[in-house]
Order: structure tokens, then C-alpha cells, then sequence
């Protein structure tokens, strides 16, 4: 088992941001929350965490920031190596699609996806299978994907 | 016309999104509790939570559907190629195989095509055999019988998605593909079914101008059939509206 992690989420419905903290403060990770992209961003920045749960859509109006995010964190070379566990809810619209970093890493960078609605027990099993890896496949995007 | 159902699409899409959001918190919440993760929940709180958590489950398979409803609904003019029939119904048939194993009910799969494309929205398809087929899973008692047959004809495709389950009454044949419509002895084995997810086959159909209709005998099963035109005939359809 991974041993206690700092973890940054950055999702802008507070009340899911909070039991997701609680689901893993539970197994004694340190967890801070950021709303949008940009806090997460200057979260990142202040304080390098061991992952980052990213979720996709932010605003009313529901724009995939989240994307736009993890591109920009793979860009830079001292946070690139980071994990991201993104959050999505594509498959509420696209019941068959679904996100793979084996196919889709070509334009969305990043480690993992959980889908919404999240169970608190793969939410867990997806962190730890991170934690473990330490380092994101993706920390050389775009060129090359770490082997 | 178009552009205003686009837009109706586009609403439905950002409601549905922003419901979605609000109930996977609901459900993350309830989980919780119910994992004990939060401490100790006495055996009739956790019966309560259970059904909340239940229901929520409920409304996020609905709005799904809503979705998937919606889209079709409203964007008349999907990007239709040609494509294989046959791969599409081979890889929901491989991704619902473990679903129809754990009921311990064959799933089979019969090819009469000739090898022709189908002029289709692969998704659109994805999608209606999906709900055909695990519909037809659900309704049928452990050791049974579901299968899909897929027919070449020469200005169509004609494809049956068949069962040995407890079939449809007469009455309720007519409504079958209602929104919302609930056949009696559907609701015996599963109280809380959308009621869309044939209505989302019938648009699915429609959109490709093709036919479906059902035959079925209570106890003894149901066949979902329908048409899809093949590409000559579809552009053909088009030009004549």
C-alpha cells in the first residue's frame, strides 16, 4: 500500500471535493482542494503534491477545463511528472466511449480517468495504483510517452 | 428548425450535466456512509441510506438516457459512413458477454450478410443494439437464450435481436417504444426502469430510416426487428424528402 500522499483536487463542486477528501484522508493521505484550474494551478505550484484529481468540466456553463489544465501541466518540465486522475462525466452523454490513456494520451495527457458518479472504492483503488507508479507515463508529453 | 434542436440538444446536454454532477455527489456521500468509512451506522439507518442511494442511482441511469434520447432526437443529421454492421454487433456482443454470462444465458450470434457496409452513425448503432440487447438480457431467466441475427438483403439490412424470456403482452406491444412506457411484467423483474430505453431504439431506427416492430408471446419471448437501408437506398430516401 502506498504510503501517505499529498493529494491536490481540483473540482468545483465543493460538496464532492470534501467526501472524496474525507474517502482519502481515511487512508491518512494529506489532501487540499482547489475550485478551478487556475487555483489548482497556483496550489501546484506552491506545494508539488504526489497526484492530482483532475475533474474535466468547470463553470455554469460547463467547459472542459480540465482538459486545457492537464495539457499545460504536462508542458511544464518541473511538474510534468506528476500523476492525474481525471474526473469525467463524458460517459453520461457517450454511454460506449470511454477515456483510455492508451488512446487517448495523444491529446489528454493524463495517468488515469474515474467516471462520475465515482464509488469511493475505486476512486481509492485508481489513487493507490497511481501513488504506486510515482511518476506519470505522460511526463515527456508530448514527444514521448514514458515507457 | 435544425438549428433550434441543436440548441434544445445543447440545453438538455448542460442540464443533464449539471444534474449529474449534483447526484455522483449525492452517491459518493451515501457510499461513504454505507462503507462505514465514516464511522458506524446503525443496520436501519444504513437501510435507509441504501435506498436513497438506490434512487439516486436511479435518476443517473435516467438522465443517461435523457441524454442519449436527446442527441439522437435532436441532431436529424448525424455523421452518418460507411461501416461494418457486423464489427459493431460483434463488439457489443463481446463487451455485454460477461453481463449475460453471470445469468448464466447464451449469447449467440448469427451473420447472413454478404460482406456489404452499412451507411450508419456508429454510435447511434452502438448505442440501440446496446439497449436492445441488455434489455433482452434482463428480461430473460437464467438459462436462456438471447441471440442477434443480422440479415442481407438487397436494399437493406434487416437485423433481429431475439430472446426466450417473458415476452410482451399484446397490449402492451403498441406502446412499447413510448417514452417512459413501462410493459407490467417488465416492472415485476426490474420496479425501476427508465422507460426510455426503447424509445431511444425506435429514434435510433428512425434516424436511419429504417423500420422496427416486435413480435412476442408471453413466457415464450420476444423478437426485436428491424430495418436498416442500405446506402443507395438511404440517399435515395433523402432526396425524396
Amino acid at each position: 500500500m502506498a504510503k501517505e500522499a499529498r493529494i491536490i483536487i481540483i473540482e468545483d463542486n465543493t460538496d464532492l471535493a470534501e467526501a472524496m477528501r474525507v474517502c482519502l484522508e481515511s487512508r491518512n493521505h494529506q489532501v487540499r482542494i482547489a475550485t478551478t484550474p487556475e487555483d489548482g494551478l497556483k496550489g501546484i505550484k506552491e506545494e508539488t503534491p504526489d497526484l492530482i484529481i483532475l475533474d474535466v468540466m468547470f463553470g455554469p456553463d460547463k467547459r472542459t477545463e480540465g482538459f486545457n489544465l492537464a495539457q499545460q501541466l504536462k508542458l511544464d518540465p518541473g511538474l510534468s511528472s506528476i500523476p492525474i486522475l481525471m474526473v469525467t462525466a463524458v460517459n453520461a452523454e457517450y454511454p460506449n466511449f470511454k477515456f483510455s490513456p492508451e488512446t487517448d494520451g495523444e491529446f489528454l495527457p493524463v495517468d488515469d480517468f474515474v467516471n462520475k458518479p465515482i464509488e469511493p472504492v475505486e476512486l481509492l483503488q485508481k489513487v493507490e495504483k497511481l501513488l504506486e507508479a510515482k511518476i506519470s507515463k505522460w511526463a515527456k508529453w508530448p514527444h514521448k510517452r514514458d515507457q | 428548425m435544425k438549428e433550434g434542436s441543436s440548441q434544445q440538444s445543447q440545453y438538455v446536454a448542460l442540464v443533464s450535466h449539471h444534474l449529474q454532477d449534483s447526484l455522483s455527489a449525492i452517491q459518493f456521500c451515501l457510499q461513504l456512509v454505507l462503507s462505514g468509512s465514516v464511522g458506524q451506522v446503525p443496520e436501519k439507518v444504513k437501510e435507509m441510506i441504501s435506498r436513497a442511494e438506490s434512487q439516486t442511482r436511479h435518476l443517473l441511469h435516467f438522465i443517461r438516457d435523457l441524454l442519449s434520447l436527446s442527441r439522437i432526437q435532436a441532431v436529424r443529421e448525424l455523421e452518418m459512413k460507411n461501416l461494418s454492421l457486423l464489427k459493431i454487433v460483434e463488439n457489443v456482443i463481446r463487451e455485454l458477454r460477461p453481463r449475460a454470462s453471470e445469468k448464466t444465458i447464451s449469447l449467440e450470434l448469427k451473420d447472413s450478410t454478404r460482406g456489404s457496409p452499412a451507411y450508419a452513425n456508429r454510435e447511434t448503432l452502438e448505442q440501440l443494439f446496446i439497449n436492445l440487447i441488455v434489455n433482452a438480457i434482463k428480461y430473460t431467466n437464467p438459462h436462456g437464450k438471447v441471440g442477434v441475427e443480422v440479415i442481407e438483403e438487397d436494399e437493406c439490412f434487416r437485423i433481429i435481436v431475439w430472446d426466450t424470456g417473458i415476452g410482451i403482452s399484446q397490449s402492451d406491444i403498441e406502446h412499447i417504444f413510448d417514452d417512459f412506457y413501462r410493459a407490467k411484467n417488465a416492472k415485476q423483474i426490474e420496479e425501476k426502469g427508465t422507460g426510455l430505453g426503447l424509445s431511444i431504439v425506435k429514434q435510433a431506427v428512425d434516424v436511419h430510416q429504417g423500420e422496427i416492430w416486435v413480435e412476442s408471446e408471453l413466457n415464450k419471448g420476444s423478437r426485436f426487428i428491424f430495418t436498416l437501408p442500405k446506402r443507395k437506398t438511404a440517399v435515395a430516401l433523402d432526396k425524396e424528402r
